[in-house]
């Protein structure tokens, strides 16, 4: 396997990973750093765009990706924050008010 | 008058404005004068020789097959005006008095602004997306004015069912509307085979005029929200559910019977449709202890008597009918409604009773309406009805011979109501007969004996009417079905006689819509499940999430 | 360094540094409720000033857009908030959002729709969970994790589109064809990653509830300007690649139809079916954009008239707060006569009714799916228009029994309401006008 091969499951697989986290993990915090993972995935494979075209684009492209996940996780946790504030053991599956 | 006429859809609009506003003393006085100056219109067009007019906005909505804004003014359209103005100016005066301390009394006239707005608009409309545009009003109108009251249960219910029923037929004809080949838009030109080639025949679209139209005129399984509807004020059965909108169904079929004929197959399912629903109507409202119900299962019965005619290749009977039938169907409801109105309400036939003493206007004009409803000879439910048996025995004589018998069920149901009312021992004692609720009958009881002399003899109507329906049967008066007719209703209004003295007001369980309302039920436990499945749990978002992804991904992969 | 800006990106510009002056008097523009709305306002017509020079799509995607966002500010008054300082700060989320929207619509390579994406989904979450409450905030966090989730799965389709081509322009015409499996499957999360904000099956779930429980006067903001956004820019990516994303476009947006049509019926909570009909109006609008060029002219069409109609009745309701609104008289009473006809216009093209704009809009779509989707799913698309009078309506009768009452006067929620208002019975009057605007920008 090439080692653009490896990179490219490797991202799939961190995706991946990602995803499952957000499947099965109930803590908010936790939520959100799954998120993070999948968002660095696709980061990965961007920058690895740009090592196979030999060009900076897609090292400048991963920088302005990690500005928007950086304003994502700032939000999200603000939101996370305000929603589950006192709760010690907070769960997102937990408040459902809003269903039906 | 041929440029003017294609406006007429506006006369009500000032006085919905008016109305609205406040304006007036009595709620109402400023929205009687609209319907007249309809009439007025319509007649000034037939008398000053009958001109087509046509008003043309091109490319209004681009986007449909013929978008133009096209109303046009031909015969026709003149002949429904005239029906429209005449039968709502009265029902206008009706109700001045029938819904005189009801505090929504300014919100009923502006509804019945809309609805003569929307109806007219519908028969002034030259393509399909213009006349879709009053068929959705009037439908709209039937509904507000259905549920006109907000404080008395079920009201809503009743509407939301004439709604159901409507969407069936609204979304044939919307169908109708996009599929039309480009530039056949124009309904006189739907019939012609350059625009039913490009869709494989005909049939198609002769189907899809069919449903539109049996929804709105409640003809076979679609009939169901009649009934109901009667939860409604009476001026509003008499004008909407009897002489004007169901009609439009009726008008539908007659406007593009160039389509009807020429699909065969669908012109004997419409003959057959209108002859069963004919029969069918008029037993059901044997069964029926509302005396609102039984009015309504009639005009069910008498539609089917009109959409017969447009299937057996007779759209100026249909059309006849329709004229004759507005009249005395709606001479009929509101003599009925000066009986409940009388009554405080009373619409039950078992505490109803001997109403002739007290009511005698009530009375003379039901009867007379029976009689013309019946097919009495020389009134003008005679004629009409004589055209459409005719074509019958002519066409198809099994369906010929049904209509005739039809005729004995109709004394029998209408002789039921006629002695169960207005005959026997006094019930529930009637107030009198306000003087706004009885001097709009009496015109309305006119019409309904001589209407049927504008077309007999001489064929005014149908020479009139030649031009959009093409050529035209002679109508044979007093001919012997004619003859045999009136003899079976006669003896079905005599045979009714006994069946009410031997049971006065004992009927069985109302017969008829709870199927309609099962299938309801079942559509909203549908609706409640899927809604369950928005469960507020996030994870399981996601996961449906993910998977609509996947699932998308790996289907586009196989495309 | 030649910085040459489009019409539009000068519009995006101007409207950020509006946001970036609101944000710099916070302070000073709290005390008074009205002040830094109009600032707002300023900037939106200067936006759109900019921008009559340019091309169809720039000027409808701004005009548009700078119009949802105009009803938007009208209403910021009528949002109950903790603090007072919070005020310009929703003004600047609401330009921001907008600037967003446009760079989405407008966006000339995937990047610019990720940014423009991105800036939209987090105003619009934090706007929603701007109300009084736990459901805000509770449906405001759902979505946006799920929109979290939806923007990895786009950057990764980028990823798939910078790997397997090198550029990051938008596929051009009968690309979808030549490219391999990587670059299809980035197109393909690329549409979906923009789908989002539709609101359509299988991705709706965190809209929905955001748009049950949203105030209204977000709820309407939110609903104009994404899907104004996402429908531009759709139907400017598909108009690229054809082929398999129109059958995709097709299967949703029926499916959709369908959903949203079977949630709304048994609805009694009015907040919660209006979310469900923006799931069959995102459905309407995805089957369009799947229907070639006519279809996503009919798409855009679409999707101007349903954004002025969610303002209009979301304008009409601002101020009811976020809790549950039955369909009954009891809640909508007291709605006061300009907000009763705002409401029940609003109701009536959403039925399709005509001449309210729902209905020609409808019919656009159902003329291009015939041709181009075929008889079913025009049957469907059909079917599911007219049974909305069933939901929709319900509501009307009570509502204009009880038009006559006395409203509790709110500040600027009355021009916002004509405001839209106007922009529904123009676009119902005069359907050929939108068509030619729409079939301009988007063929």
């Amino acid at each position: 396997m090439t080692a653009e091969a490896i990179v490219l499951a490797t991202t799939a697989a961190l995706f991946a990973l990602g995803a499952a986290g957000v499947l099965l993990r109930r803590n908010p915090v936790a939520v959100l750093m799954a998120v993070e993972i999948m968002l660095n995935a696709a980061n990965l494979l961007i920058v690895l765009g740009g090592r196979v075209r030999g060009e900076v684009l897609g090292q400048a492209i991963a920088l302005i990706v990690l500005v928007i996940a950086a304003a994502e996780a700032v939000i999200g946790l603000g939101l996370a924050l305000a929603l589950y504030r006192d709760q010690v053991m907070a769960d997102v599956d937990e408040t459902r008010e809003v269903r039906g | 008058m041929s440029a003017l006429l294609p406006w007429t859809w506006v006369l009500t609009l000032p006085g919905l404005v008016l109305t609205a506003a406040g304006v007036g003393r009595r709620p109402g006085i400023a929205s009687i004068w609209g319907p007249l100056v309809m009439l007025l219109a319509a007649l000034a067009w037939f008398a000053t020789g009958a001109v087509p007019g046509d008003v043309v906005i091109p490319n209004w909505a681009p986007f449909l097959p013929d978008g133009s804004l096209h109303l046009r003014a031909d015969a026709l359209a003149a002949l429904m005006l005239a029906i429209l103005g005449f039968v709502s100016f009265f029902v206008y005066v009706y109700s001045l008095s029938y819904m005189e301390g009801d505090p929504g009394q300014r919100r009923f006239f502006c509804y019945l602004d809309f609805f003569v707005a929307a109806m007219a608009l519908l028969v002034l409309g030259g393509t399909l997306g213009v006349l879709l545009v009053g068929w959705a009003g009037v439908g709209l109108a039937s509904f507000l004015l259905i549920s006109f009251w907000r404080d008395r249960p079920g009201t809503l219910r009743a509407g939301l069912d004439a709604l159901a029923a409507n969407m069936l037929g609204d979304a044939a004809l919307l169908l109708a509307a996009v599929i039309v080949p480009s530039g056949c838009g124009d309904l006189t030109t739907l019939g012609t085979p350059r625009c039913t080639a490009g869709l494989g025949g005909a049939a198609l679209l002769a189907w899809l005029l069919l449903i539109a139209a049996a929804a709105k005129s409640a003809q076979g399984p679609l009939y169901f929200w009649i009934p109901t509807a009667m939860a409604g004020p009476t001026p509003v059965s008499a004008l909407i559910h009897a002489a004007t909108m169901v009609a439009a169904g009726v008008y539908l079929l007659v406007r593009t019977h160039a389509v009807l004929e020429l699909a065969p197959g669908v012109m004997l399912v419409t003959a057959w449709l209108g002859t069963l629903t004919m029969l069918g109507g008029g037993i059901v409202s044997l069964f029926q202890r509302n005396f609102k119900r039984g009015l309504a299962y009639s005009t069910i019965s008498q539609l089917g008597y009109m959409f017969a005619a447009a299937g057996l290749a007779a759209p100026f009977a249909s059309i006849f009918h329709l004229f004759t039938h507005a009249f005395f169907k709606a001479l009929l409801f509101l003599a009925a409604g000066v009986a409940i109105h009388a009554t405080g309400g009373e619409e039950d036939l078992a505490r109803l009773g001997g109403l002739r003493r007290r009511l005698p206007v009530s009375f003379g004009t039901f009867l007379v309406g029976a009689l013309a409803l019946i097919g009495f000879p020389a009134t003008s439910g005679g004629f009409s009805k004589d055209a459409i048996i005719d074509a019958g025995l002519r066409e198809n004589p099994l369906i010929g011979y049904l209509l005739l018998a039809g005729a004995l069920v109709t004394g029998l149901y209408i002789g039921r109501l006629l002695f169960g009312v207005y005959f026997g021992p006094e019930r529930t004692h009637p107030h009198h007969e306000p003087a706004l609720q009885v001097w709009p009958l009496v015109p309305l009881a006119i019409m309904a004996v001589v209407a049927g002399y504008f077309e007999w003899p001489g064929g005014g109507l149908s020479r009139a009417l030649t031009p959009v329906l093409g050529a035209i049967e002679p109508l044979r008066a007093f001919s012997a079905t004619g003859l045999a007719a009136a003899v079976l209703g006669l003896a079905g209004i005599g045979l009714s006689w006994p069946i009410v003295q031997s049971a006065p007001g004992a009927t069985p369980a109302e017969v008829g819509t709870g199927w309609a309302d099962a299938l309801g039920q079942a559509g909203y436990s549908l609706s409640r499940g899927l809604a369950g499945l928005q469960t507020g749990l996030l994870t399981r978002y996601a996961l449906a999430s993910l998977l609509g992804v996947a699932v998308i991904l790996l289907l586009a992969a196989r495309l | 360094m030649n910085i040459a800006l489009t019409p539009e990106q000068l519009a995006i510009v101007v409207l950020v540094l509006g946001a970036v002056v609101v944000l710099g008097f916070v302070q000073a523009l709290a005390s008074n409720a009205t002040t830094a709305p109009l600032i707002g306002i300023v900037a939106l017509i200067v936006a759109v000033a900019t921008t009559l020079g340019g091309g169809p799509v720039a000027r409808l995607a701004v005009g548009a857009i700078a119009v949802a966002a105009a009803v938007g500010l009208l209403l910021v008054p009528s949002l109950e908030l903790e603090r007072p300082t919070q005020r310009p700060e929703v003004v600047a989320l609401i330009l921001l959002g907008a600037a967003g929207a446009i760079a989405l619509a407008t966006g000339t390579d995937v990047l610019q729709l990720v940014l423009g994406l991105e800036t939209l989904s987090l105003s619009v979450a934090v706007l929603v969970s701007l109300g009084s409450g736990e459901r805000p905030l509770e449906a405001a966090f759902r979505y946006f994790v799920l929109a979290a989730i939806s923007l990895a799965s786009f950057l990764y389709g980028i990823g798939l589109l910078y790997l397997s081509t090198g550029s990051l322009a938008l596929p051009g015409p009968g690309a979808l064809l030549g490219g391999g499996v990587l670059f299809q499957a980035g197109v393909v999360l690329i549409a979906l990653g923009v789908v989002f904000e539709l609101a359509v099956v299988p991705l709706q779930w965190g809209l929905l509830d955001a748009y049950t429980a949203a105030p209204p006067a977000v709820a309407g903001y939110a609903m104009a300007t994404a899907k104004l956004g996402a429908v531009i820019a759709l139907a400017r990516l598909i108009s690229g690649v054809e082929g398999v994303l129109n059958h995709v476009f097709i299967a949703i947006g029926v499916l959709s139809i369908a959903w949203g049509t079977f949630g709304a019926l048994a609805q009694r909570d009015l907040r919660r079916m209006l979310a469900y009909s923006a799931v069959v109006n995102a459905g309407f609008s995805a089957l369009a954009l799947g229907c070639g060029p006519d279809g996503r002219a009919a798409a855009i069409f679409y999707v101007v008239t349903y954004a002025a109609t969610s303002l209009l009745i979301f304008a009409s309701l601002a101020g009811r707060g976020t809790g549950p609104l039955g369909l009954s008289l009891i809640s909508t009473e007291r709605l006061g006569p300009l907000r009763a006809a705002g409401l029940a216009l609003g109701l009536l093209s959403l039925s399709g009714i005509p001449p309210a704009p729902g209905f020609w809009a409808k019919l656009a779509v159902l003329w291009a799916s015939w041709y181009a989707a075929g008889v079913w799913p025009t049957v469907i698309a059909v079917l599911g228009g007219v049974a909305g009078v069933l939901y929709y309506l319900r509501a009307l009768p009570d509502l204009l029994a009880a038009a006559r009452q006395v409203e509790i006067a709110r500040p600027l929620v009355g021009s916002a309401v004509v405001l839209a208002g106007i922009a529904v019975v123009v676009l119902g009057l005069v359907p050929g006008l939108a068509w030619t605007l729409a079939g301009l920008a988007g063929g």
